[in-house]
């Protein structure tokens, strides 16, 4: 990737966050994206988060949202956002290969048991498929309930009682 | 027949489908603010239904919660720190220094802290920034690379980090009392030649407080 920092080599940059930062937010994004993508994805995550990172610096960090927030928390929003929007280039990429050289056999494979917890889960009343959802995405009682602006009693009626529902569901289909 | 528990149900939802692939994805920002607490209600629901349904947004969403945990993290490690001041510390807005394992202290350092409740040091680094750059232009010898940087008032010393290109920390100096820093060499041995590498200096103040500076580049031989 060539390189083009915005800055040139006497000239401050004016609108980015300091050095350690960006080592900061780095290696938490590293750890963040080889616990929760696939394993091919998590295995080019130096590569997705160096791309990331020096986008956001040639992009620059503007004034933070309005100068207010800080440059950290910017930073990381920034990267996260072009994290993601790399780990969505290349999957939808892989997508397309993999769509190219399935058979229409394979396309036809039956539903595993991912696509039976989500056809169970549209089934369930909204607020215990949003506490539902969010646990199963590995979100905690508080994270949910600062998500959805609940309080924590709720998520954890919503979650007992979507938990409970969804098992039953997926029993009636044979889920084991 | 016995469903399975919620651990196993987490696993399998998390599972991906290399050719389930969605066009209609909120932008990731969206997600990260839903992630936040930051949209409404409707927003966030409509955010998470999506995610119930799309494997790249599922990820990013665990992706966005990692990141604010990590952040969190920080937040009660640097509390340890004297130097720093001590604020809010919500998510993704620490609040608080950084670092206090020697680690952490290495590749670490500022408070950052959600911009309503910022204290006096906080306050310092949202202000105009006074440390720039005094380097001019052009390539150093890569065994005499020096970094020059505008003096502070009233500042007691100074801290220098320097990063690579990749963003990997080279060299730390800590307590400079001048305003000017040669890279030792050998920090730089692994880099390429010709190298371009970042560098940010650090001042600290009488009270405690902490001003950065923004982050300069330097062209090496």
């Amino acid at each position: 990737m060539e390189w083009q920092p915005r800055l040139a080599a006497a000239q401050p940059a004016t609108d980015v966050a300091p050095a350690d930062s960006w080592a900061r937010v780095r290696n938490v994004l590293l750890r963040a994206v080889a616990k929760h993508c696939p394993s091919d994805l998590a295995s080019l995550r130096e590569d997705l988060v160096q791309t990331a990172l020096l986008k956001v610096l040639e992009r620059g960090m503007g004034d933070g949202g309005g100068g207010e927030a800080s440059r950290a928390s910017y930073l990381r929003k920034m990267a996260f956002t072009v994290v993601i929007d790399e780990l969505r280039r290349k999957r939808r990429q892989d997508a397309q290969r993999v769509a190219l050289a399935a058979s229409p056999e394979s396309q036809a494979a039956p539903p595993d048991v991912g696509f039976a917890i989500r056809e169970c889960l549209e089934r369930l009343p909204e607020p215990r498929r949003m506490a539902v959802t969010l646990y199963l995405q590995g979100s905690r009682t508080s994270e949910t309930a600062r998500a959805l602006k609940w309080k924590e009693k709720r998520v954890e009626n919503m979650l007992y009682r979507g938990l409970d529902e969804l098992r039953q569901c997926l029993g009636s289909k044979g889920v084991e | 027949m016995s469903a399975p528990d919620s651990e196993q149900l987490a696993e399998q939802f998390r599972q991906t489908d290399p050719k389930r692939v969605r066009t209609d994805c909120p932008p990731a920002d969206r997600i990260w603010e839903a992630v936040a607490g930051e949209l409404s209600p409707e927003a966030v629901r409509q955010i998470v239904e999506h995610t119930a349904q799309c494997m790249d947004c599922s990820i990013a969403w665990r992706v966005a919660l990692e990141v604010g945990r990590e952040t969190e993290s920080d937040g009660r490690v640097a509390s340890l720190r004297p130097l720093r001041s001590r604020a809010a510390r919500s998510f993704l807005f620490p609040g608080v220094g950084l670092a206090a394992a020697a680690i952490a202290v290495l590749l670490l350092r500022g408070p950052w802290t959600h911009p309503d409740r910022r204290g006096p040091v906080e306050a310092e680094r949202g202000s105009k920034r006074s440390l720039v750059s005094l380097n001019a232009p052009g390539t150093q010898p890569r065994n005499a690379v020096v970094l020059r940087w505008s003096p502070l008032p009233g500042a007691e010393r100074y801290s220098v980090t320097v990063l690579s290109s990749s963003l990997d920390v080279l060299h730390r100096a800590f307590g400079l009392s001048t305003t000017e820093f040669r890279i030792p060499p050998e920090s730089l041995s692994g880099q390429p030649s010709p190298a371009r590498v970042l560098w940010s200096v650090e001042a600290t103040l009488p009270g405690g407080g902490v001003i950065d500076s923004d982050v300069f580049t330097v062209d090496v031989e």
